[in-house]
């Protein structure tokens, strides 16, 4: 495929967006970050999406509500949710929901990349990690 | 019912030995909550180099653990030496409120709009405070989790009594092949604080793997044969076992000196512990890998992450150096 993979990054934790946005643009991927969850369900509903990264564990819409709609609407799209390790439960929970895979935090920026990459793949892009 | 209740429950007629048996069983707690603590510290330091994508959870999770490990090592301190429990839970409350304080304190800097490499985000601010608070710090620092451990270590160390009434005990003694001039005793800790043995026993019955390769040492390898002066001799040894551990200590001895080890063959359990007074150098037992501390209090030592293997020969070097004569 000739475009760019989009990518919505949603964590409500601000240091998240702001470490991974750099990391993710250097794949050649167009990023959107995100930090209030209801704004980023809005951006979905008018907008496509290769790949959502979501945090797992947000106020008011959370990580299993994003899993579910986009389930629901927009079955295409690769969801790779971040947790934190003592969420394994609900990690678990996601796994039967159809999540592409998981990420737990603490992590580093090459671990999300190449689950990025995999998931781009999987959609037939060929994706850098440098 | 878990061991120790049941322990607890069985009667015997040497009192003594069953309170033995649980004091060593307590101890063994103790050393695995400090190398669970020393974990976590490592896992702080690590993560505050910047490499990692983090969160506040992620620091918050890390002072709870440390806090609730931290209160299990108090919880067997009390227990080992019971006189000082008030002053452990006093100095414990003042790490509960400095940990409370570390995590509702919200003076930060918002770096959310800046931007640049300098940048620190207040997630690591806190990390960095944290890591100083646990004493990971470069500088010393008092009132640290780090000294507060130390502390603890020396207190039950001190605090403990050598048992020496195990060495009149005669079932206990066991031959070892260097009796001629040490007696050793020995403790199944999960059996003799049932029944002691019928028969006195010889080294080789008893199943402990890391008994074995302390005591073997006709059976060294020739890389592990290092020749060096003995650092001390003791009269009397006191050796409590079980499958996968050994507790060594003197007793009736112008020195003390205590060796533990965990030897289960899992690199994040296994570690070789070792307590030894100012007057014993160090130096001639144990090689340079191992973490030293050294106060006024005595030396502390320890490995820990080490490969079964190096397990295995840091063992073995230890058992030559204690009991074999080259010099």
């Amino acid at each position: 495929m000739s475009r760019m993979v989009k990518i919505m990054l949603l964590d409500d934790e601000p240091i998240v967006g702001k470490r991974l946005k750099p990391a993710i643009d250097k794949m050649g991927c167009t990023v959107e970050v995100f930090e209030n969850p209801r704004e980023a369900l809005e951006r979905l509903r008018t907008t496509e999406f290769d790949i959502v990264v979501t945090d797992i564990r947000m106020e008011e819409i959370t990580g299993m509500d994003i899993l579910e709609y986009l389930q629901k609407n927009k079955p295409q799209t690769k969801v790779i949710m971040i947790t934190g390790y003592a969420k394994m439960d609900l990690a678990r929970e996601a796994m039967g929901k159809g999540v592409f895979d998981f990420i737990a935090k603490p992590f580093r920026p090459d671990d999300l990349r190449q689950t990025i990459a995999r998931a781009a793949g999987e959609l037939g892009f060929h994706l850098s990690q440098i | 019912m878990n061991i120790l209740k049941k322990l607890k429950k069985i009667s015997h007629k040497n009192t003594g030995l069953r309170e033995f048996c649980l004091e060593t069983i307590r101890f063994n707690k103790f050393l695995e909550n400090a190398r669970i603590l020393l974990d976590l510290f490592a896992d702080g330091r690590e993560k505050v180099l910047g490499e990692y994508i983090l969160d506040r959870h992620y620091v918050i999770t890390l002072i709870e653990r440390v806090i609730e490990r931290l209160g299990m090592m108090v919880f067997d301190s009390a227990i080992l030496v019971p006189e000082q429990g008030e002053d452990f839970y006093k100095r414990y409350d003042q790490h509960i409120n400095k940990a409370r304080m570390l995590i509702i304190k919200d003076d930060f800097p918002d770096v959310s709009n800046q931007s640049g490499d300098d940048i620190i985000e207040p997630e690591y601010q806190l990390l960095s405070a944290v890591n100083s608070w646990f004493g990971n710090g470069q500088a010393p620092a008092k009132n640290t989790v780090t000294v507060f451990m130390k502390d603890l270590f020396f207190s039950v160390l001190h605090g403990v009594k050598s048992d020496e009434w195990i060495c009149g005990q005669p079932l206990l003694q066991v031959a070892t092949g260097y009796s001629g001039e040490s007696r050793f005793f020995l403790v199944d800790y999960w059996h003799d604080a049932l029944a002691l043995p019928a028969n006195q026993r010889v080294i080789e019955d008893v199943q402990s793997t890391p008994l074995h390769l302390l005591l073997h040492i006709d059976q060294v390898e020739e890389e592990v044969s290092t020749p060096q002066k003995r650092p001390f001799t003791s009269p009397n040894w006191i050796i409590v076992v079980s499958e996968n551990r050994v507790s060594l200590r003197t007793v009736q001895s112008e020195n003390t000196f205590r060796l533990d080890v965990s030897c289960n063959g899992l690199e994040q359990e296994d570690f070789i512990f070792i307590f030894a007074d100012n007057t014993i150098d160090l130096n001639n037992l144990i090689p340079p890998e191992f973490f030293r501390e050294k106060s006024d209090q005595g030396q502390l030592a320890w490995l820990l992450n080490a490969s079964s293997r190096d397990l295995e020969v840091n063992l073995m070097k230890i058992g030559q150096r204690l009991f074999k004569q080259h010099v």
